[in-house]
């Protein structure tokens, strides 16, 4: 199998974060096992297997016009006919200082925001989607990880303002559906891990 | 006898106790911070003079006065000679402060305070509390006078190359024009500048000092902390309150009517540019930085912004802005009062750029735009990509048809900076009263940051480019001082020799994966087997090939790790701030933009561990080279502070220059 669809044993996701430095302002407490769990669920390493029906493979090269405009960004036609439809998509889990239950950006890289350090400064990339969880799951704050995931479930497009105080322009509302998303079985021992090791992006210029 | 004295000393230490016990910790309110800072205040020596102004330069007094339990801070009173303090505005908040300190902690302040007369002054504060118990603190300050009678000069440029030690200079003039028999074939730009100092640049806590304090600096004339722009620190968490010293764009523009310019290649609120103007204690406040570029250029006299940043004026409802409450600003009813500051206002729905233009000024996007302004308004708004512009390898590769990396980004027609420095003084000179510049090459800086040589070599070689503009428009208009400096040195960058091979033999090195046996021994040429790497200038002014045989070797003393094979990158690191540059995961990085300067150059196997634990170099503490040229020059020389030359260049424009 090409694709590490369900990588169901969190410890072998996490053994990956070992080499990453750390940032010191990024601490925050530890993230439920729980979370651990589906955010390796969603993990995937390779070609992505084949699409469901009635879902279509989106990029986040795909989302704005280039070259760009004299002003803002400008969605390409192919996002806007996506619109309210179920698309599938690859990107890495925003790291953050603050916690999101229920709610993560997916971003084209790695990075880590400091938000409660730094206020939401600038480290976000222009194109990235807020992802929600299904209301099942609404409680959950998942962690980031140093390979990407893959995320299913209806494309919105338009102006939101967020918890974060951030405004979006593309969310995705996951599929519940998507087999990943079934709640684990049983997860004792947790906390299970500390974002600490994420890296943020790779410049750190003054 | 021992044991006498042993219970004498424990009938003594019992005593004590007792009458600490019954006497509170603190028997008076106390002031823990005063500002301007001295060291008459901080360690009560009176050398050396930390705060030092112009004659009328504006700057903010402040105390933090921190009561006994129980107790209010009712009263406080600021003196400089013995004299009370009256021509500023007072202010006064026990809100929104740091954790730490005692409760119905006040901070009190003056703001705006200024006075003619030179020397060291001596600041108190007294402050009484409410059972009527009182404290007292001293600092000091001084003014530092300017001597009138000379020629004064109308024009101020400052070229600021950001991070350029001696090194970065050297390693564009080897690449440039190359040497012969040990000596430069022809000088750079910059070499042609008659005057030299070398700089000191530490921050007020730092001996490394950061962008935001590397240039406030020389247009405050004081100290500032790292990550500061303009202000001194306080006791307060909001960003855009902090004690103020008045930049000398401002001071120019309110005595003189001088206009202000600020020119970058980076993104508009980054440190250098923002500190030319901006007050805030955090220098990535972006949306409040961008804004009070325009609510205060009445004030200021600014007319020419150009760089990029567009994202910080775009309404948070557009794609592709940045702009957000938690970074915006509101000033204190006091700064506004006394400053003529714009109060602010929480805005990230505001459209800038169309403030921009509904104020008078052309808004430019595209080089071919900024070309074609006329700037009818005498003032131009460039806003030419949506955080830093691309380097000038890459703009020049990607001219050359050559590379995709400006496409990539979605921008492929930004200005070079000697463009746009040519651009800013044709719309700064139709100002009869004169101007003063900023040109800033950023990207040396960040190329540095990256350890990416070849990238800021050729920042370097454009940034001598704008140099030669600068230097051409004193030529020709001789009441012009124009400066090249630097905020700091970065990454510690030096020429370590010169390659042993031929760009073939390195590239066949570089796939072997067998690390330094094939990648340092006999490749690496130090003294005599350096040689004298040879480069060839294209028609643009650039190297044809910055792959040439036996080339340029570049070391990092304040190094990250990362893998070295000595060849030009093809592309640079990964910037989450541009548009294009997208990988399309799962795979990483599959066209080919690095993450960081381990996920490159990985194939020779060549691992350079540094001693800096971050994912890239930082900056390093040498002094910089200062360079000056036109009327004026002759005031700079030695080794002197970087706040220095605030005095000097107000002496040059303010009092003049005597022949």
């Amino acid at each position: 199998m090409r694709l590490l669809f369900c990588i169901a044993a969190s410890a072998v996701v996490f053994s990956l974060l070992a080499p990453v430095p750390a940032r010191a302002h990024s601490a925050r407490g530890p993230y439920s096992a729980e979370s651990v769990d589906l955010v390796a669920r969603l993990a995937v390493e390779g070609e992505p297997p084949p699409l469901p029906a009635g879902v279509t493979e989106l990029q986040f090269g795909e989302f704005f016009r280039m070259p760009a405009g004299p002003l803002g960004l400008e969605f390409t036609e192919r996002l806007k006919s996506l619109d309210g439809r179920r698309v599938r998509i690859v990107g890495y889990v925003v790291g953050n200082d603050v916690p999101s239950p229920g709610r993560f950006i997916l971003s084209p890289y790695r990075i880590t925001l400091a938000t409660a350090a730094d206020g939401p400064a600038d480290d976000l990339p222009p194109a990235h989607a807020y992802v929600a969880l299904p209301s099942t799951q609404a409680a959950l704050d998942l962690p980031p990880l140093p390979l990407p995931v893959m995320v299913q479930g209806t494309l919105r497009l338009g102006a939101q303002q967020e918890a974060d105080s951030r405004v979006s322009w593309v969310r995705i509302e996951m599929d519940p559906a998507d087999p990943r998303l079934r709640t684990s079985e049983s997860h004792p021992g947790e906390p299970a891990h500390s974002g600490d090791h994420i890296h943020a992006r790779a410049e750190d210029q003054r | 006898m021992k044991n006498r004295l042993q219970r004498s000393a424990a009938i003594a230490l019992a005593i004590a106790a007792s009458v600490a016990a019954i006497v509170p910790a603190q028997a008076a309110p106390r002031v823990t911070r005063l500002t301007p800072p001295s060291e008459l205040f901080s360690s009560g020596r009176a050398d050396p003079i930390i705060a030092r102004f112009l004659p009328g330069q504006r700057f903010d007094l402040q105390a933090t006065v921190q009561p006994d339990a129980g107790q209010v801070i009712l009263r406080y009173e600021f003196y400089v000679d013995g004299q009370r303090v009256t021509n500023g505005v007072m202010g006064e908040t026990t809100q929104g402060l740091v954790s730490g300190l005692a409760a119905n902690t006040k901070v009190v302040s003056i703001r705006g305070y200024s006075t003619n007369r030179s020397g060291v002054r001596q600041l108190k504060v007294r402050a009484w509390q409410a059972d009527g118990q009182s404290v007292e603190a001293t600092g000091n300050f001084e003014i530092v006078p300017v001597t009138g009678g000379g020629e004064r000069v109308k024009n101020v440029i400052i070229m600021l190359g950001d991070g350029m030690g001696a090194s970065h200079r050297t390693a564009a003039r080897i690449m440039l024009n190359g040497y012969a028999q040990g000596k430069s074939r022809s000088p750079l730009a910059m070499d042609t500048f008659p005057q030299t100092a070398m700089v000191k640049t530490a921050s007020l806590n730092s001996i490394i000092t950061d962008s935001a304090p590397g240039m406030a600096s020389y247009v405050t004339g004081n100290k500032h902390a790292n990550n500061q722009e303009g202000v001194f620190p306080d006791d307060t968490t909001a960003p855009f309150d902090n004690p103020r010293t008045e930049y000398l764009g401002e001071y120019f523009a309110r005595t003189y009517g001088k206009a202000l310019g600020i020119v970058t290649t980076s993104d508009v609120f980054d440190a250098t540019p923002a500190s030319m103007a901006i007050y805030t204690a955090n220098r990535g406040a972006g949306t409040g930085i961008a804004d009070q570029y325009l609510d205060d250029a009445p004030r200021t006299g600014l007319k020419v912004l150009m760089g990029g940043g567009r994202k910080w004026f775009l309404p948070n409802t557009t794609p592709g802005s940045a702009r957000v409450a938690s970074l915006d600003y509101v000033l204190p009813g006091e700064i506004s009062a006394k400053w003529g500051s714009a109060p602010g206002r929480i805005d990230p729905q505001r459209n800038l750029v169309a403030d921009f233009q509904r104020a008078g000024w052309e808004y430019v996007a595209t080089g071919s735009e900024m070309n074609a302004a006329a700037a009818a308004s005498g003032r131009l708004l460039g806003l030419f990509a949506y955080s830093n512009m691309n380097v000038a390898l890459d703009k020049i590769d990607g001219r050359r048809g050559a590379s995709p990396i400006t496409a990539d980004y979605g921008l492929p027609d930004q200005p070079m900076l000697d463009e746009m420095t040519a651009k800013a003084l044709d719309v700064l000179e139709r100002d009869n009263d004169g101007f003063m510049l900023l040109v800033e090459a950023a990207s040396i800086d960040k190329q540095a940051h990256n350890m990416d040589s070849e990238r800021w070599i050729l920042d370097t070689i454009e940034f001598d480019r704008a140099i030669r503009v600068a230097r051409d428009y004193a030529r020709s208009h001789p009441d012009t001082l124009v400066l090249i400096t630097a905020d700091h040195e970065c990454a510690g960058a030096t020429i370590v020799g010169g390659s042993r091979l031929s760009n073939a033999e390195l590239q066949a090195r570089a796939a072997s994966g067998e690390g330094a046996a094939k990648l340092r021994t006999n490749v690496v040429g130090t003294y005599e087997a350096a040689g004298f790497p040879r480069y060839t200038a294209a028609a643009d002014g650039y190297p044809e090939t910055t792959d040439v045989d036996r080339r340029m070797l570049i070391a990092y003393g304040a190094n990250a790790d990362r893998y070295e094979d000595w060849l030009t990158n093809a592309r640079p690191l990964t910037d989450s701030q541009q548009p294009g540059t997208l990988p399309v995961p799962p795979g990483g990085y599959p066209n080919g933009y690095p993450a960081s300067p381990l996920a490159r150059d990985a194939a020779g196997k060549f691992l350079v561990t540094g001693q800096v634990g971050d994912a890239v170099a930082a900056h390093s503490g040498a002094d910089i080279p200062l360079s000056a040229y036109g009327l004026g020059a002759t005031l700079f020389g030695g080794t002197i502070d970087n706040s220095d030359v605030h005095f000097l260049i107000a002496q040059a424009v303010a009092g003049g220059v005597r022949p």
